[in-house]
């Protein structure tokens, strides 16, 4: 089964050197990567679901279909993204009703679901072939780091969590465990509480990273970058602190591993902390 | 809708279920408290939510959980002084607001201080577990919050304190 890569909001627009590296590392594994096309945004389930769950059903299996039609398997990074497709499709898989209201609406515009789509995390993808992965690497990274999952990668238990872990490892990477690793990075609690969100969850985090031994922080979620960014400028703008340890997403660190230069993925612009001295270290 | 019935209701299909919580899993998102808030408000505001995430001010990075277990002998309901407090059919513990009077007495009587005065109303509010399918669980992805037959939820427990 081919995979079609759902962008998501954050991605192109706050993170391309993200963009470009997970496609060069999925080019570099030969794994059948594409983008998924003429999708809408996830329908974040955070808020749609609590407001109406068949709006949130109905926009959200449009991804579905579309996937579908195109003969794809969806990928996701962004875990908000990936759950949203997740809990659709097992919610339209469980209960027919469900599938046939979604449906009456689907074909209104050419679409139609038939349960033959399935919906992965890139986590998942790159655990299926970590062998692949530490054949590849021409250059270990030999750094420390803390690593954030985020909430909904969480979902199915410990499985996303150890897979994010060994992921890392394998490339040679010396993980830092701290408090705050389970911590959500306040991306969901930023309307309804902006001083908790950022003060209390993403901030601390930040903090704490900056008193650590650790070279970065790895994600691999984009939902969770878009508040790391936005904490990061409202701590500048606040309270004139600036961070100093970049925020790194998991695909960067594989597209290094592999031999790539950071040139090759835009590393150097275009964040609000700049990855110079990692690069330094990782490099040399 | 008899109103404090003398002989308690053990539960039906709802209150054989009961929301429970494990730090151990919790990410502190508070999706469950903004879930909660838009059900009930239609707000994103957590303040108005009807179940409560706090910090542990020991542990940092761990997050503690209060949220009504619907008791089968309720206190918040035996220390009403106007009776406004009562199980329905499905065993779900509700305030009347036609009934209270805001004194806060269930409050202090509640051992983890479930209802919180409604200050628009000015009457004291309290979970109606979403009429036995509560949004809350539904939204937590870390799944730290569970819905669980009574039994089951306090071995759970147990079997976490060990």
């Amino acid at each position: 089964m081919n995979y079609g890569y759902f962008l998501g909001c954050v991605m192109p627009a706050k993170m391309p050197w993200a963009e470009k590296a997970t496609f060069l590392v999925a080019k570099h594994l030969n794994l059948p990567f594409d983008y998924l096309k003429g999708t809408l945004c996830c329908i974040r389930p955070g808020v749609w679901k609590a407001i109406n769950p068949d709006w949130w059903l109905l926009l959200t299996s449009q991804n579905l279909a579309l996937a579908e039609k195109q003969g794809v398997s969806i990928v996701d990074s962004c875990n908000g993204c990936y759950i949203s497709h997740y809990e659709c499709l097992e919610e339209i898989k469980n209960n027919p009703q469900k599938l046939l209201m979604v449906n009456n609406y689907l074909e209104k515009i050419g679409l139609k679901i038939e349960l033959k789509v399935d919906v992965k995390h890139f986590l998942e993808i790159l655990y299926e072939n970590l062998d692949k992965i530490k054949k590849n690497i021409v250059r270990p990274i030999k750094i420390k780091a803390i690593r954030h999952l985020g909430c909904h990668g969480r979902k199915h238990g410990e499985k996303l969590p150890n897979y994010f872990d060994e992921i890392i490892k394998s490339l040679g990477i010396e993980i830092i465990d701290t408090p705050y690793d389970r911590m959500c990075c306040g991306l969901l609690l930023y309307l309804s509480d902006p001083y908790t969100s950022v003060y209390r969850r993403a901030g601390l985090k930040l903090e704490y990273i900056e008193k650590s031994d650790a070279d970065c922080l790895i994600f691999i979620c984009s939902g969770c970058y878009d508040q790391f960014d936005r904490v990061v400028r409202i701590y500048k703008d606040e309270k004139g602190i600036e961070f100093k340890k970049p925020i790194i997403h998991l695909s960067e660190l594989l597209a290094l591993s592999f031999g790539y230069k950071p040139e090759d993925f835009g590393m150097m612009y275009y964040r609000p902390i700049s990855p110079i001295n990692l690069i330094n270290k990782v490099i040399s | 809708m008899a109103l404090k019935s003398s002989i308690l209701i053990h539960g039906t299909k709802a209150t054989e279920l009961v929301i429970i919580h494990d730090p151990d899993k919790c990410t502190g998102c508070m999706q469950c408290m903004i879930a909660c808030a838009y059900k009930h408000y239609k707000t994103f505001d957590r303040r108005y939510a009807l179940l409560y995430v706090y910090e542990d001010p020991d542990n940092p990075g761990r997050f503690i959980n209060a949220n009504c277990s619907h008791c089968i002998f309720p206190m918040c309901l035996s220390s009403c002084p106007r009776e406004a407090i009562y199980k329905d059919d499905l065993g779900i513990v509700r305030i009347s607001p036609a009934l209270c009077i805001g004194c806060g007495t269930c409050n202090q009587s509640c051992p983890i201080g479930i209802p919180r005065i409604d200050e628009e109303k000015n009457v004291y509010v309290k979970c109606d577990f979403c009429d036995g399918d509560p949004m809350c669980v539904k939204m937590c992805s870390a799944q730290a919050l569970m819905l669980l037959p009574r039994k089951e939820a306090l071995e759970y427990l147990k079997g976490r304190k060990k």
